[in-house]
């Protein structure tokens, strides 16, 4: 196996484990309004999220950390191409962080109020980023004669990057609340079962306007190299929002948990695999688009990047499994600091 | 405005914030290692209250620590993805960084913050070792990645670019070796000389705590003329090499070396300017050199003062407990001051040497984006810089009185602290 490609697979477990834990996390902030409306309700939901936020966030800057050190000019080219949407997605978990750290500082009641209001617009900012970000790497890209990304204001807001950022919120809100609805008992929990059973459906609607707006789009039609897969990851997904809209009516937030994070999954998967061999596609330009050649690092840098890291992977997985047994269980008879 | 002058500028002000509450991490984490140990130990209820005391202050500081660390990963790609596509070696010190040191410092102390009272008290304390090995070996390969750009060795060139060649070589850059003592002890410094300010902030007031702050004290006392002075020592031993490797960086101090170096670099690289300024430097250098040298003196006589617990039985020693306070934002100043002697004295470099810092600002960003992106961060992160520090100096006034991290709660309600019960009792504001 190539260096490169071992790299990639690395990077990939780094963004589904991303997608999948810290999108429950913006998931159940994005809630928070409609799950907890008592002061009770929302420390819960906040004391579930402090729980889990620390281990999660962190990916995010594991996966820069993985694009600077084995794809520098992946790494560049998107954070750089992408400037506004990611300076709305670093100042949204900025906020966000702020808010979780701050809230439970000082026992005032409007100060809490108004930390809770900015950890949820800051989660949604957030979310809205991801699907931004997701739907622009997707498409085929203007660039420059020199070869740089050149995102313009007709890409940010094209329709395809509006309902891709607004898909991206409300997946992860019914991840969040199929999440608060297993790990959090009574109202809470009703109440986030509830509201993942109303906006179940909404999610195919989601899935059908983010394919209409691709079709009528050329620059998303030019990127999708392999229709026949891409169909297939499509249909899987909404396989997937039927099979979890099912668990949620008998009950079952464990079952539809399963389903949500699945259908994230797939999504990745398809925004990866339905455009081989390119990272990034270009639209109209001499070349095609950067292939995972092109983006990665060499060889030697590859090399020593590995050796240095072989041997901490499995401790890495080891301490977050093990965080992840000692953190689930709600604190009882101890202060939540969150 | 240039495009590289603002995104310079906002490297300048981002780092700036972020390494105030670095230094304090690191320094804090030693203090919480060493208290929480001698608990685990003699398992004293008085040592558990230092812990916890401590161990609050230094969460909430990490808060900024991490949002502001982000701010700057996010910040190489967004302004200097030259830096990146040209060098792939400095972005190898920080993938490691992510990967090795922060991502295990972040889920241990995760751990740490919900093990209270559930996890073993040894394993706890593993725990919190744990917590500071990984914060440190942070700072190691930060400055792995940050000494290549002071004096880059290790490397290969393959079609124009600087990759990865030899990796020992890389790890053993003698500037990262002279360079990291002197960063741990000015952060050791700067955490033992918080620890001495509250505690004396809180005997000078004459607060309930008296037992508790005096042995806060007496531990920062007795650390501070050990790393107060080294911190002094292993600054200085860096100038043999700095005159070697990097002259232009002592144009202040030393304008014939700097202006051969320069000539040297007209030869190789073309007549352009090759010095930076020697105004910034000299003041930052001797800001940095003046509070040093204050700083040991002051934890000398600390210590002295301490002996059968003088500093608060005698009158005429009472007052070095305003001067402890006073002192509080000494070594951040000087950590900044030295961080600016450092960085601005690598100008016009990004890369010493190789790579200038007009090439390694990303190619195509407008002057206007770099503009959004510093007023955006600059205000966000001030602002919350500032309200962490009122929070800050809110938990150290409060003292270990109001709940504090991992205490028990009430059997009233689930979530509720312990002071927040206090106050529907009372009816009177004694709350955190």
């Amino acid at each position: 196996m190539s260096w490169p490609l071992l790299w990639s697979i690395v990077l990939g477990c780094a963004l589904v484990a991303y997608l999948l834990l810290e999108g429950y996390v913006v998931g159940m902030a994005v809630a928070l309004p409609a799950i907890g409306p008592d002061t009770a309700g929302r420390n819960a939901v906040i004391a579930a999220i402090g729980r889990s936020f620390l281990g999660n966030e962190v990916l995010l800057v594991v996966i820069v950390g993985i694009l600077l050190g084995a794809f520098p000019t992946l790494e560049g080219a998107v954070i750089s191409g992408c400037y506004p949407v990611v300076l709305v997605l670093v100042t949204a978990v900025v906020l966000r962080d702020a808010a979780l750290h701050m809230r439970r500082r000082l026992p005032h009641r409007r100060w809490q109020h108004g930390w809770e209001v900015v950890l949820v617009g800051a989660s949604a900012a957030l979310a809205a980023a991801w699907g931004a970000i997701g739907s622009l790497i997707y498409r085929a890209l203007p660039v420059t004669g020199d070869g740089r990304l050149a995102i313009g204001l007709s890409e940010l807001f094209a329709p395809f990057t509006i309902v891709c950022a607004a898909a991206a919120v409300l997946a992860v809100a019914v991840h969040g609340c199929l999440y608060a609805a297993r790990v959090l008992d009574g109202d809470v929990a009703v109440r986030a079962l509830q509201l993942s059973r109303r906006l179940g459906p909404l999610g195919v609607v989601a899935v059908l306007l983010v394919v209409a707006t691709a079709v009528a789009s050329r620059p998303v039609r030019l990127a999708a190299q392999q229709p026949a897969l891409t169909v297939a990851l499509l249909a899987t997904v909404l396989v997937l929002l039927g099979l979890l809209t099912r668990y949620v009516a008998r009950g079952a937030p464990t079952a539809a948990l399963v389903c949500s994070g699945l259908a994230l999954s797939v999504v990745l998967a398809l925004v990866v695999a339905t455009r081989e061999p390119y990272l990034l596609v270009y639209l109209d330009a001499p070349i095609a688009g950067m292939t995972l050649a092109d983006a990665a690092a060499e060889e030697s840098t590859l090399r020593g990047l590995g050796w240095l890291l072989a041997p901490v992977l499995p401790v890495l997985v080891a301490a977050r499994l093990w965080q992840a047994r000692v953190i689930r269980p709600p604190v009882a008879g101890r202060v939540s600091w969150f | 405005m240039d495009p590289q002058d603002v995104a310079r500028l906002q490297f300048a002000v981002t780092s700036s914030i972020h390494y105030m509450f670095v230094a304090l991490t690191l320094g804090l984490v030693a203090i919480v290692v060493i208290v929480q140990t001698r608990w685990t130990i003699t398992r004293q209820p008085l040592l558990e209250r230092m812990t916890k005391f401590w161990g609050q202050l230094y969460v909430i500081n990490y808060a900024l620590g991490i949002v502001t660390g982000l701010v700057m990963e996010f910040q190489l790609g967004l302004n200097w993805a030259g830096l990146t596509s040209f060098s792939e070696v400095f972005g190898v010190g920080l993938a490691v960084e992510t990967l090795t040191a922060f991502f295990l410092e972040s889920v241990f102390l995760g751990l740490w913050i919900f093990g209270w009272g559930r996890l073993n008290r040894w394993v706890h304390l593993a725990l919190i070792w744990l917590v500071a090995i990984t914060a440190y070996l942070s700072a190691f390969w930060v400055l792995v990645a940050n000494s290549f750009m002071q004096h880059p060795v290790g490397h290969t060139t393959v079609d124009g670019r600087m990759v990865v060649g030899d990796l020992t070589e890389l790890l053993a850059n003698p500037t990262l070796w002279t360079t990291l003592p002197h960063v741990v002890t000015a952060s050791l410094t700067t955490g033992v000389f918080v620890v001495a300010g509250v505690s004396a902030y809180h005997l000078w007031r004459g607060t309930a705590a008296t037992d508790f702050f005096i042995r806060s004290l007496r531990l920062a006392g007795w650390l501070a003329p050990v790393v107060a002075p080294l911190t002094v020592t292993f600054g200085l031993n860096q100038f043999p090499l700095i005159l070697e490797e990097q002259p232009t960086k002592l144009v202040a101090t030393q304008p014939e070396l700097a202006a051969e170096q320069e000539r040297r670099f007209v030869e190789q690289f073309g007549p352009d300017d090759y010095l930076p300024s020697a105004t910034p430097l000299a003041v930052a250098e001797h800001l940095m050199f003046f509070i040093g040298l204050l700083l040991a003196l002051l934890s000398i006589v600390t210590a002295f003062a301490l002996i059968r617990r003088a500093i608060v039985r005698s009158r005429l020693l009472r007052p070095l407990l305003v001067v402890l306070v006073a002192a509080i934002p000494l070594p951040f100043v000087a950590n900044a001051s030295g961080w600016i002697f450092r960085e601005y004295g690598r100008q016009p470099w990004a890369i010493y040497g190789v790579l200038r810092v007009d090439d390694a600002v990303s190619p195509g960003v407008s002057t206007g984006a770099m503009l959004t992106s510093l007023v955006l961060f600059t205000v966000l992160l001030a602002t919350l810089a500032v309200i962490n520090c009122a929070l800050l100096i809110r938990h150290a006034r409060r003292g270990p009185e109001g709940w504090l991290i991992g205490d028990p709660i009430d059997a009233y309600g689930e979530h509720r602290p312990l002071s927040e019960r206090a106050l529907a009792l009372s009816g009177k504001d004694n709350a955190p």
